[in-house]
């Protein structure tokens, strides 16, 4: 081992192995220190898997590294290059499996061959387009592929860049491009786990190679890896409680909590980043930050110079300087400002050439291309001024002007990221309807936060100086005085993946563990994913966010729903489709069959049979049964339950959802297919997000051009003005002041005409598992007003880990087990209720009494 | 051969850091690594050195590996001079 103050030599990744250099020098002051390295690493690992940070795949890379890092740092400095690409073969080899690992390199010995082929370098270029283009088709699927769906992010995320800088170096002879260092460079061990992955320079991943003491340099990295975790740690806080959907933004305070969030969900990234390129200075890496105080960029230039470091070195390397040097000929400021509008034009070519790669589709969007291109309008107007203004002294104090360059730089970020992770323009811009709305306790909490911002911003934050001396090698005491705060810390964080941890905080801080210990979707994501917005998989890349974990783990095809699929026949008005009889198909993966009525049930006559209770059930795609098989919906479940304890008399549960269903198709379907079957009860069903889906529901009516024969939803559409040329977002707009009135018209209707066919209304308030019950509590007051009898399920899940009763991490509709437990729960109310016929024939009068 | 490292020296403390104490920019200052050039500024000492030494300079040789210190500056400079 190296002294901790002397300067290592270069490993030269070509020399060969010489006794001097080999020279090992182990000391137990040495191995401390590597042990409380390892230690944190091993932390680290636990971290991730208590959080489930990402995926698997980082949990297994952080174990890889934890147990290489000590028989890493203890070998001889001119084995270690060789060394670090074994251990990052073997991370690769775990994580893909050999067979899929195998086609990683396969692929990349082919492009690094025709990198180093001994031919001219047009040639060359040509070669390798060729090969890319060839890569291009087999993942699209023009050309069938053999290999693994989940293996294109890998290549993508090792190949797509790195392929370009190491090119570079071998035209340039930066650095040697020998077969391990290759090895490693494209290989590199935390690569297999993160499909955004810094631009690492190959010169600089050569170069830096233990180009300083050696414990200065892992000191660095496990510094750089707990501010990783802290920043992922940020980011769930902000993504659970920070964020908001869109269509829930009403007043200035939210248009700013909206605005700026969305900019706060980037610590997301710059914490992946930390997490990465720490992990790489434990093997001796010792690369420059990738980010650095970028909320406190005074500039849009300076933002640039901060923010995601190794893009801008790759995009200065590879295009600004080339491009620059070419056009220097018209002048020092026209190729300055040409050559930065080729870097951002180019940026955003590259981002989708990135999507490409990662999710098989490229990424253009029109708010996509107003963000690179504002973004490069405000930088080429910072950097003409910067360039024509004079240079003054640096000044250490706080400063009024650099705050307000600061808070100027935050919000114009913010609002340009705001529109970035916006559906459309016309979505962003209708958000600014709400900044005329706030209120004097809104106004004092934005005042609050402005004064914070300014005492903050005032500072020269990490700015360079002159004066500040090179970080010293630490010495062993501070080591490991710095390594127990970091244990305390990472301890800390990875208890709150306990659940029994956090229900010990108190009562006010157990949502904020939660959010920090569980890795779930917000409210926003959920919806959109439940709407089927994530189809698209760039809208998640667009997000950047937790979302595009669950949008990658999702089967594919899985948004699409029966109506897209073709499975279902059109029926003129509100209704607008339903099942056709005797379906019988594989859907979400579970069988989907439907009986001789059109029904997802079994069969059943039209004439209800002697001594049968009849239980028509009306609802949307968590009655119907999503994701699940048949006789897995819990209204299958529990007339299974019941047929087993033998009631009399039999109770039969037709199941007549169909998904999407708003309270008012849930109507239309009574009156025009269940009432034929003279049920004695009649469920209907209603979700927190009612007002979603009815939205949607209008939207789909105006699109087809649907005939609307219900009179209070054609007024109201009326009123509201909506076309057909509104989107979503539109319709929950101009609803939004009748959501109320429309629950209060549907649920009357419903009542008056379930009990015109002699039955009795009861309705089921539903969620989905992680879904909050949001507006029942209201919904529930309107439905016991119009006359229905109310049964709560929304309590159905308490007591266990919701995370584990949805379909998947990608929907969280309810799986079988968490259909039991509704079932459960509906037997449970429609027995308090004394709706569900006991032993004995039930006398009640078939006419509740709120019905009228 | 001129002396390159007076000239760039006092070429960086006119126009990248007014008011600064000489004696604090050593020959081992970082200038591109430690934020003193960002790329603006290092496009104009290219200029200069271009300029001033009669010398010509590719685009990849404009990295924090040839231009972060003075002497890295003025090994640049003099091996460029040294071929003419």
């Amino acid at each position: 081992m190296t002294s901790p103050t002397a300067p290592a030599a270069p490993t030269g990744t070509t020399a060969a192995l010489s006794p001097e250099v080999a020279e090992s020098r182990v000391s137990a002051a040495s191995l401390a220190r590597v042990g409380i390295l390892a230690l944190q690493l091993a932390l680290t690992a636990l971290v991730v898997r208590e959080l489930r940070i990402e995926s698997f795949a980082l949990y297994t890379v952080m174990v890889v590294a934890a147990v290489a890092f000590p028989v890493h740092a203890l070998l001889a400095p001119v084995l270690r290059m060789r060394a670090f690409a074994v251990i990052s073969v073997a991370g690769l080899v775990l994580v893909l499996q050999p067979k899929a690992a195998l086609a990683v390199f396969g692929i990349g010995a082919v492009l690094v061959g025709l990198v180093q082929l001994p031919v001219r370098w047009g040639v060359k270029l040509a070669l390798l387009s060729v090969a890319g283009v060839g890569l291009a088709l087999l993942r699209t699927g023009t050309i069938p592929s053999p290999l693994p769906h989940a293996l294109w992010p890998v290549l993508g995320a090792i190949f797509m860049f790195r392929l370009a800088l190491y090119a570079h170096a071998w035209r340039h002879k930066e650095a040697p491009t020998g077969f391990w260092p290759t090895l490693g460079y494209f290989a590199m061990l935390p690569n297999v786990a993160f499909p955004l992955f810094p631009v690492v320079d190959y010169k600089a991943f050569i170069r830096n190679h233990y180009d300083a003491p050696d414990f200065l340099i892992y000191e660095r990295g496990m510094r750089w890896i707990a501010r990783g975790v802290v920043h992922l740690a940020l980011y769930r806080l902000v993504y659970h409680h920070v964020t908001m959907d869109p269509l829930d933004v009403r007043s200035l305070g939210q248009l700013v909590q909206f605005t700026l969030s969305t900019f706060l969900l980037y610590l997301r990234v710059s914490g992946q980043f930390h997490l990465i390129v720490g992990v790489l200075h434990l093997f001796g890496f010792n690369l420059p930050e990738t980010h650095h105080l970028y909320y406190l960029a005074s500039s849009f230039t300076d933002l640039w110079r901060r923010i995601n470091l190794y893009w801008t070195n790759f995009m200065m390397k590879l295009v600004y300087y080339p491009a620059f040097f070419r056009l220097r000929k018209h002048g020092q400021e026209t190729a300055l400002l040409l050559s930065t509008a080729i870097v951002f034009l180019m940026t955003w070519l590259l981002h989708a050439y990135q999507t490409f790669w990662l999710l098989g589709a490229p990424h253009f969007t029109v708010p996509d291309a107003l963000f690179w291109g504002i973004l490069g309008v405000l930088v080429l107007v910072t950097t003409v001024y910067e360039k024509r203004r004079a240079r003054r002294p640096a000044q250490r104090r706080w400063e009024l002007g650099r705050a307000l360059q600061v808070i100027g730089v935050f919000t114009g970020m913010s609002l340009l990221w705001s529109l970035w992770s916006s559906e459309s323009v016309t979505e962003w811009a209708s958000l600014f309807h709400a900044a005329g709305q706030t209120s004097t306790s809104e106004v004092l909490a934005l005042g609050a936060l402005l004064a914070l911002a300014l005492v903050v911003a005032g500072y020269p934050w990490g700015a360079a100086t002159l004066a500040a001396a090179p970080e010293p090698a630490p010495a062993l005491g501070a080591q490991l005085r710095a390594g127990g705060l970091r244990l305390a810390l990472l301890g800390s964080v990875a208890a709150l993946g306990q659940p029994a941890v956090r229900s010990a905080l108190p009562l006010a801080l157990r949502p904020y563990a939660e959010s920090v210990g569980e890795p779930g979707l917000n409210a926003r994501d959920e919806a959109m994913l439940q709407r089927g917005y994530y189809e698209q998989l760039n809208a998640a890349d667009r997000t950047g966010g937790q979302v595009w974990n669950a949008v990658a783990e999702r089967p594919r095809g899985w948004g699409a729903g029966l109506m897209e699929l073709g499975w279902t026949r059109p029926v003129p008005g509100v209704l607008l489709a339903e099942l056709p009889p005797d379906l019988h198909q594989t859907y979400k993966g579970q069988p989907f069959t439907t009986n001789a009525w059109g029904m997802r049930d079994q069969a059943y006559t039209l004439e209800k049979p002697v001594d049968t209770y009849r239980v028509a059930v009306l609802g949307p795609s968590l009655v119907m049964g999503y994701g699940i098989g048949d006789g897995e919906p819990f209204e299958a479940q529990l007339e299974a339950m019941l047929a087993a304890e033998g009631t009399h008399p039999r109770v039969e549960l037709l199941n007549f959802a169909f998904e999407g269903h708003s309270l008012t198709q849930q109507l239309a379907t009574f009156r025009q297919r269940a009432a034929q079957f003279r049920p004695d009860l009649v469920l209907v069903t209603l979700t927190p997000i009612e007002h979603r889906v009815a939205a949607e529901h209008v939207r789909r009516l105006m699109a087809a051009g649907a005939s609307v024969e219900v009179p209070y939803l054609a007024r109201v559409i009326e009123q509201a003005g909506i076309t057909s040329a509104d989107r979503h977002a539109d319709v929950v707009r101009r609803l939004r002041p009748y959501d109320e009135d429309l629950m209060h018209h549907a649920l009357r209707a419903l009542v008056e005409q379930i009990a015109e066919a002699g039955a009795r209304p009861a309705l089921m308030l539903v969620r989905m598992p992680t879904q909050p019950a949001g507006p029942l509590a209201r919904s529930a007051e309107l439905a016991a007003e119009a006359g229905f009898t109310v049964l709560d399920l929304s309590h159905a899940y308490d007591g266990h880990e919701e995370n584990q009763l949805r379909v998947g991490p990608w929907d969280r509709h309810p799986n079988a087990e968490a259909n039991r437990l509704l079932a459960v729960a509906l037997q449970h109310e429609l027995q308090r209720t004394r709706l569900l016929p006991t032993s004995t024939p039930d006398p009640v009068s078939p006419v509740p009494s709120g019905a009228r | 051969m001129p002396d390159v490292i007076p000239q760039v020296k006092q070429y960086i403390l006119d126009h990248h850091l007014p008011g600064e104490n000489p004696a604090n920019l050593t020959l081992t200052t970082p200038l591109v690594s430690g934020g003193i050039l960002d790329s603006l500024a290092t496009l104009d000492l290219v200029a200069f050195l271009e300029g001033r030494f009669g010398i010509e300079l590719e685009a990849h040789e404009v990295d924090r590996d040839r231009l972060d210190t003075l002497e890295k500056i003025a090994e640049l400079v003099q091996g460029k001079l040294a071929r003419v």
